[in-house]
């Protein structure tokens, strides 16, 4: 069932530039985003591209690809580093680029039935108009779904 | 005899399918299609239609589990009722401009028996002299998570 959000009772949502496809994701859980970041070496993720310290916390960094797979080699051009957290969950991503979504009208709308799967990190789209601009279409995630499809 | 009308829908070069004639509210041409990871691959892509989200569903490519195959780019809508009673939309790739027939309880005929699949997702099947059996789909269940398990 769709969800018709005024704007004012939604949280702004930032946008996670992957290869091909973009994730959105409510600005509340991107607590850091920065360009060239140190990873520091994982040891016991090999599919983990590395980590990042935040807060003295180790942040797992990963890269998913415009599939969804997790892949541990990253593009030369995603030099952006995302840290998600939400209740005591933190993961990180490796981006192209991390934007702040502009919008003038926000749609929520949970993933069909016939779509949906166990595994995967989307937890619903948005529809979302531009100023003076058609509608749009967005796959929504959030920290949680991010860390239980990963396997942190 | 009086009879209900129904849409017939070619789903390939080879298979058809029909539905009630409430029951598909409107044909989108060459809409936008917007792919979905690791969604099914038979429904992975969805278009925005009506300022809504609507997933498509190939049903051939579930029937024949096979992945898409190259046809004219038509969507039909679907409207249904989910378990809870909710309105829901669904969008179904179609080979060609669906027909609107009138069918009597006399055209009532066997399922195909290209594939045992039908039965899991058909109410009943039709067929006169100019089509060979044609089921007629269960549109709440096809849209429902279904057709993950049947197969």
């Amino acid at each position: 069932m769709n969800k018709a959000v005024a704007n004012e009772q939604v949280n702004q949502l930032m946008v996670l530039k992957l290869n091909g496809i973009d994730l959105f994701v409510s600005q509340d859980e991107v607590v850091a985003h920065n360009d060239k970041q140190p990873l520091g070496y994982l040891e016991n993720r090999q599919d983990a591209v590395g980590v990042i310290n935040y807060n003295n916390h180790d942040v797992m960094c990963f890269y998913l690809n415009g599939e969804f797979e997790i892949q541990n080699r990253v593009p030369a051009d995603f030099v952006t580093s995302v840290i998600l957290e939400k209740n005591n969950y933190r993961i990180a991503l490796m981006c192209k680029e991390v934007v702040q979504l502009e919008y003038t009208g926000l749609t929520l709308q949970d993933i069909p039935d016939c779509m949906s799967v166990k595994r995967s990190p989307l937890t619903g789209f948005c529809v979302y108009r531009k100023e003076n601009d058609d509608l749009h279409l967005g796959m929504m995630t959030d920290t949680t779904s991010l860390v239980n499809y990963v396997g942190i | 005899m009086n009879g209900v009308s129904a849409w017939v829908m070619q789903l390939d070069h080879v298979l058809s399918a029909a539905v009630g004639q409430m029951e598909l509210i409107h044909i989108v041409d060459n809409p936008e299609l917007i792919y979905v990871p690791k969604a099914p691959s038979y429904c992975n892509h969805v278009i925005l239609w009506n300022s809504m989200v609507i997933p498509v569903l190939d049903l051939s490519a579930w029937l024949n589990d096979s992945t898409l195959v190259y046809r004219r780019n038509l969507v039909a809508i679907a409207v249904y009722k989910d378990k809870k009673g909710g309105l829901k939309y669904g969008g179904l790739h179609l080979a060609d401009t669906p027909a609107l027939q009138t069918v009597t309880n006399d055209d009532a005929c066997n399922l195909p028996v290209s594939s045992s699949l039908w039965q899991k997702i058909s109410i009943s099947c039709f067929s006169n002299d100019e089509h060979a059996p044609i089921p007629i789909i269960d549109i709440p269940k096809i849209f429902s998570d279904a057709l993950m398990s049947i197969r």
